[in-house]
């Protein structure tokens, strides 16, 4: 209802990051795995790009490939950098829902 | 079938390192989501968003030496290929003017819009001069580059890149050989113009000659240049000069566009109508396709401006993957850069204009500003304080006595232009003059703020991780 409105809240790298933490999962893996948390369904562009990166900063690592599907693991770094972000997602998500509870909306 | 051929070419649309790594696996995922229905023409989209991203922002482009050197050569490129491609256009509209003189016309005749028409026209033509000297200097470097670079054709790569100057040195001859030919005036018979002296039929045979050499020049040039940056293995060096060169003609190839659009509004909805100077009578005779120049050179500016800023981006990565030290070294040196730019950007006009455009350049090289910072520092206003009195906002006014022994003096005054009461004309000038002062200090506060955040950091990120997850554009690296 009007979210879009608020900008983009969803970030693909969180999504990406938050799926790997159940474990390491290959591309197709990833686009079922966020869509059940989210909804969302990514673009092979789009999630490529992302595992890219990701890859490139040492967050995630890339496993022996089964056929050409080549699963991805969190590193230690990216978990405590996802950590770190959702911990301060959650304290912003807490206190604002509490502010919210005092408008009585 | 069908399907796999169109993921098959926008999977080709990447670029090659993704690729190598990537192309396999996105095959399998594109083909798993055709498996479950997922309509195709959408992820064939979404492929060739994230192929312009690839191509555009490198952002997880591995930090390999080669691959970023390869990525600074092809940024200078696209900085500097625009100009090449916009010579013609830009010759021909800054030598499509006739001056007729005039003796005994009114000195002060230059005013408003004639004005503005007639010093952008003049600020078109120096920038096509300034061009040719970069183009020069960015030639000598790569050719030195060459020489001193291995493992390669390199004589194929020389000859290659000796393509522009003789291109060049044959356009040159041919204008030569064509003012020899041309008449020296004449007189009219009849209906008939009789030219004196030169061979007017030799003279417009040369001119055609001498308009598809250089068009052909130019064509081969871009493709020799395309080879050369893709097939040599340039020195850090030359690198670091073809990073100046691509800035330099990013502001070369901006200044000449808005100059452009400058002169075509300052014509008015008048083509080909003459404007006064005091030399003469000044006809533009490529008046009536100034918008057909504008807009290649508009999209020139943007399109080198990009590459400049990606040159800069790409040549910074290099560096600090070449040797790290020498990276450390190279801010430091940007950190005393920066300290000019709020001095040249307000007082560097007084230098010739020189030291206002090496402020440009520096301002727009820097990471230290903004884009807005950036624009406003450009913009206000054009020159600094020196680019206020070029603006011909008070026009002038000259007065005379006259009268004799016995009669009344009579004073005869002048106007031209806008001249508006002093009291106002002082407010107006008192307020140009301050807003570049004030941009200048602007300008200062930004950098100094940087500086500090910049010293915070190191205290505090030095033993942490200091990366942001959400980080992408590879500037962690230096």
């Amino acid at each position: 209802m009007g979210t879009k409105r608020l900008g983009r809240t969803q970030d693909p790298t969180l999504m990406v990051l938050t799926s790997l933490t159940g474990g390491p999962k290959h591309g197709y893996g990833l686009i079922q795995d966020i869509e059940e948390m989210t909804g969302i369904t990514l673009g092979p562009g789009t999630l490529y790009g992302v595992l890219a990166r990701l890859e490139e900063e040492g967050f995630i690592e890339a496993l022996e490939a089964d056929d050409r599907r080549r699963p991805y693991r969190i590193t230690a770094r990216g978990a405590a950098v996802l950590r770190e972000r959702l911990e301060t997602t959650a304290k912003v998500a807490r206190i604002g829902l509490r502010r919210l509870g005092h408008l009585g909306t | 079938m069908r399907t796999h051929r169109i993921v098959d070419l926008a999977l080709a649309c990447y670029p090659a390192w993704w690729r190598d790594r990537y192309q396999d696996e996105a095959q399998a995922l594109a083909e798993d989501l055709h498996g479950r229905g997922t309509r195709d023409w959408g992820v064939v989209a979404n492929l060739l968003r994230g192929a312009l991203a690839a191509r555009l922002r490198a952002s997880a482009m591995p930090r390999r030496t080669e691959l970023w050197m390869a990525r600074t050569r092809s940024s200078v490129t696209l900085a500097t290929l625009p100009w090449l491609i916009v010579l013609p256009i830009a010759l021909a509209i800054t030598t499509s003017h006739h001056v007729i003189t005039y003796n005994g016309f009114p000195q002060a005749s230059l005013t408003g819009s004639a004005r503005v028409a007639s010093d952008s026209y003049s600020t078109m033509q120096s920038m096509v001069l300034v061009g040719f000297g970069v183009a020069f200097f960015g030639w000598i470097a790569l050719t030195g580059g060459i020489r001193e670079s291995h493992g390669m054709r390199r004589g194929h790569v020389v000859a290659l890149s000796y393509v522009p100057v003789l291109s060049f040195a044959a356009v040159l001859g041919l204008f030569l050989a064509r003012m020899t030919q041309i008449s020296n005036g004449g007189h009219s018979h009849g209906a008939t113009f009789v030219a004196t002296g030169g061979n007017p039929a030799a003279a417009h045979a040369l001119l055609i000659a001498l308009w598809s050499v250089f068009v052909v020049g130019m064509l081969a040039s871009v493709a020799s240049v395309i080879v050369v940056t893709r097939r040599a293995q340039l020195p850090i060096l030359t690198l670091r000069s073809g990073m100046w060169v691509a800035i330099v003609m990013a502001i070369v190839l901006t200044v000449m566009a808005a100059s452009a659009i400058a002169w075509g509004i300052a014509l008015g909805g008048q083509p080909n109508a003459p404007i006064y100077t005091s030399a003469g009578l000044v006809r533009f005779v490529g008046a009536s396709w100034w918008l057909t120049a504008a807009v290649p050179l508009t999209f020139a500016a943007f399109l080198s401006a990009a590459g400049a800023f990606e040159a800069r981006r790409a040549w910074r990565v290099t560096a600090w993957l070449v040797d790290p030290s020498e990276a450390t070294f190279e801010q430091s040196r940007t950190v005393v850069r920066d300290k000019w730019v709020p001095v040249l950007v307000l007082l560097g006009g007084f230098l010739v204009l020189v030291g206002w455009f090496v402020g440009i350049a520096l301002l727009w090289s820097s990471q230290t500003w903004r884009l807005r910072d950036k624009l406003l520092g450009t913009l206000l206003w054009p020159g600094g304080l020196v680019g206020v009195s070029l603006m011909g906002l008070a026009g002038s006014r000259v007065c005379g006595t006259s009268g004799g022994p016995g009669q009344p003096t009579i004073e005869h005054c002048t106007t031209s232009g806008f001249v508006p009461p002093i009291a106002v004309g002082i407010t107006i000038l008192a307020a140009m003059v301050a807003v570049p002062i004030i941009v200048a200090v602007h300008l200062e506060r930004v950098r100094r703020a940087s500086q500090q955040s910049a010293v915070m950091e190191r205290r505090n990120v030095s033993g942490s991780h200091g990366l942001e997850l959400t980080s992408s554009d590879g500037r962690g690296a230096p």
